[in-house]
């Protein structure tokens, strides 16, 4: 048991790894040179060469990487050339609040998606199974960003019961920075009307990332469901009489939770990957606005820093789910599971 | 019935007749769900506004560059279905040039990942248990570590944005799933009896991936590849909506939403109506994407 979370640690430990070489290539071969960049087209060449040597431009490449993950582990991932600043002070500032849009909508999405999943499980056939399956069509279909429009247009402009940009209105004074969580700082600082302030502006940006998840983990717990209540061991249970509720809790859906689980993975990449845009169009200043600020502005060091840290936050996400996953399934718990 | 049976007689083989009564008993059991001959239908509607937009859009030319001042900001109208945008340009002439886009995204991304995906999957299936498989299947860890949204902007953000380089950012994660998918089939098929009997009577490595372990494979892989062009038309329009697409005056369905998010609410039809096109076509290649699984799994 021990070795197999040791292995799986390794695993986990070359997989960052990789990521970090990629992150290198894709943010070495640009073409343009990043000294040139970083100072503009009329700085003299005298300038631009120091700067290169600075920056380790002259040495080979895998050189090169290996100074850049240096830096990386000590967290010194170089300045970001929109503001000006150590990325790394950027993420900290920016981070906290996509991590409560996400954490928001991971939450929704879990929620809905086995709720729905477990009606239409139950009432397989019926109109509620119609209409669930319905929803779980229009969730797939349209990608994130096109529900944020719908919703922004339905419940910021039609009917304005929810703000359409920003973390806090206008003229709300940001709370002390414990977590930078804005929810959780003025929870802490003990201002209510703050905490709600901000909750309200997390809610639309955070269920706009969700349809697409809340489907998908509506059709996959709907189906597993179905199938396994058509297995002899339920047929057994019904007979000794246990009550029909207790057996759809405790012995049909907690086998039937593992594939749902295991593809909440994807769901929440595509939050993440979804935030990237949702988080633009509600001008939202988290580290997913502040990513596709980077990309759009070619700023490399910053696109390296967010394209790392999403990678270490989106691997705990992974662990998390793989514990659970574990917990829930016996076979994984003892033998580790297939790769 | 019997008039099929004897145009087929009359080609003379044997095997062409077979062949034909398999695809019409494939066009039966697929035509039993009627949702997934809706979602044909959609698809093969799109591909024809897609190929023929020239002849069969209202406005053709309006898929350039093209201004109108007189008809700016109309909404959807009897001349106009689904209104002009800010320029008086003809939505649904755009829309439908648009389509030409997400389908060559879709065809080409599939063009470029399936081959290599498949290939790595099959070598990594087949080799189970050796390095050379460990190594593959971590490589495509690396890849799918980070979300592929994320990662195709990140490639994005260092090419040029044009449709081409939109197609291989969005490839650069997507073979993982081809990898995945067919490492699955293979690792288990290489334990059948006829892969056995092909390793005893000394057939090459290629000959049993190829030959024998293949077309196993076929019928997951196709399904995987009508579902996918649903996902890549989606990512594609996510690239778009920032930019990282086809370039304006082009018309491209991503951009077409982000464009007409600016006049929301006034004119709201600037950016659902394309909006709603997405969610259309996406459908389509969902709904026929889960006709051929059926298809396909209930001939087994």
């Amino acid at each position: 048991m021990i070795l197999t979370w040791l292995k799986r640690l390794g695993t986990y430990l070359f997989v960052l790894l990789g990521l970090s070489v990629l992150i290198f290539i894709i943010s070495r071969v640009a073409p343009g040179d990043p000294a040139r960049i970083a100072l503009g087209p009329r700085a003299p060449e005298s300038v631009v060469q120091a700067l290169r040597e600075k920056m380790n431009l002259d040495k080979p490449y895998v050189v090169q990487y290996f100074l850049w993950l240096n830096d990386a582990i000590r967290l010194d991932l170089g300045d970001s050339l929109q503001s000006r600043r150590p990325v790394i002070e950027d993420i900290k500032e920016y981070l906290p609040a996509t991590l409560e849009i996400v954490i928001i909508a991971g939450i929704w999405m879990i929620a809905w998606g086995l709720l729905l999943g477990i009606l239409a499980a139950k009432f397989t056939g019926t109109w509620l199974d119609g209409v669930i399956r319905v929803f779980s069509y229009l969730g797939v279909v349209a990608p994130a960003f096109v529900w944020s429009i719908i919703l922004m247009l339905v419940f910021a402009y039609v009917i304005p019961v929810f703000p359409s940009s920003g973390r806090i209105s206008l003229g709300m004074a940001p709370p002390p920075r414990v977590t930078g969580m804005y929810t959780i700082d003025y929870l802490l600082a003990g201002n209510f009307a703050g905490f709600k302030d901000a909750f309200v502006h997390l809610i639309l940006p955070a269920i706009g990332l969700t349809f697409g998840g809340i489907a998908q983990s509506a059709r996959i717990t709907r189906g597993t469901m179905v199938e396994n209540s058509r297995k002899d061991y339920i047929l057994a249970e019904r007979a000794y009489g246990i009550p029909e509720r207790k057996m759809l809790f405790k012995y049909l859906l907690k086998p039937s939770l593992i594939p749902t689980v295991s593809v909440t993975s994807l769901d929440i990449a595509s939050i993440f990957g979804g935030a990237f845009l949702v988080e633009q169009l509600y001008n939202y200043p988290g580290l997913a606005r502040y990513g596709m600020q980077a990309v759009l502005n070619k700023d490399l060091n910053a696109i390296a820093g967010v394209a790392m840290v999403l990678g270490c936050v989106f691997m705990i996400v992974n662990i998390i789910i793989d514990i659970i996953v574990a917990r829930l399934d016996p076979r994984v718990r003892m033998l580790g599971g297939e790769n | 019935m019997a008039n099929a049976n004897d145009k087929a007689n009359c080609q003379g083989t044997v095997v062409k007749r077979d062949k034909f009564i398999q695809l019409k008993r494939a066009w039966y059991k697929f035509s039993l769900n009627k949702t997934s001959v809706i979602g044909l239908v959609i698809v093969v509607a799109v591909a024809i506004c897609a190929i023929f937009q020239p002849w069969l859009a209202p406005y053709p030319h309006h898929a350039g560059e093209f201004v109108d001042f007189a008809n700016v900001n109309c909404p959807p109208c009897k001349e106009h279905w689904c209104g002009t945008d800010g320029v008086g340009r003809d939505i649904l002439s755009r829309i439908m040039y648009a389509f030409r886009g997400a389908f060559t995204l879709g065809l080409g991304c599939l063009a470029l990942v399936v081959p290599f995906g498949v290939v790595m999957g099959l070598i990594a299936g087949y080799h189970k248990g050796q390095w050379i498989s460990t190594f593959i299947m971590r490589v495509t860890d690396v890849f799918l570590s980070i979300p592929p949204l994320i990662m195709a902007l990140c490639v994005c953000a260092i090419l040029r944005p044009t449709l081409f380089n939109s197609l291989l950012a969005v490839s650069v994660s997507w073979w993982t799933w081809y990898c995945r998918l067919v490492y699955s089939m293979t690792s288990s098929l290489r334990n059948e009896m006829y892969v056995k009997s092909a390793e005893l009577t000394g057939a090459s490595t290629a000959h049993i991936l190829f030959r024998e372990i293949l077309p196993n494979c076929f019928g997951a892989v196709f399904t995987k590849m009508t579902l996918d062009m649903g996902w890549i038309i989606l990512t594609g329009a996510s690239l778009g909506f920032v930019g990282m697409g086809e370039q304006p005056p082009i018309p491209s369905l991503g951009t077409m939403v982000a464009d007409g998010a600016k006049y929301i609410p006034g004119q709201w039809w600037i950016s659902i109506c394309p909006a709603l096109a997405i969610m259309i076509i996406v459908l389509g290649f969902n709904l026929l994407g889960d006709g051929v699984k059926d298809m396909l799994s209930s001939e087994e």
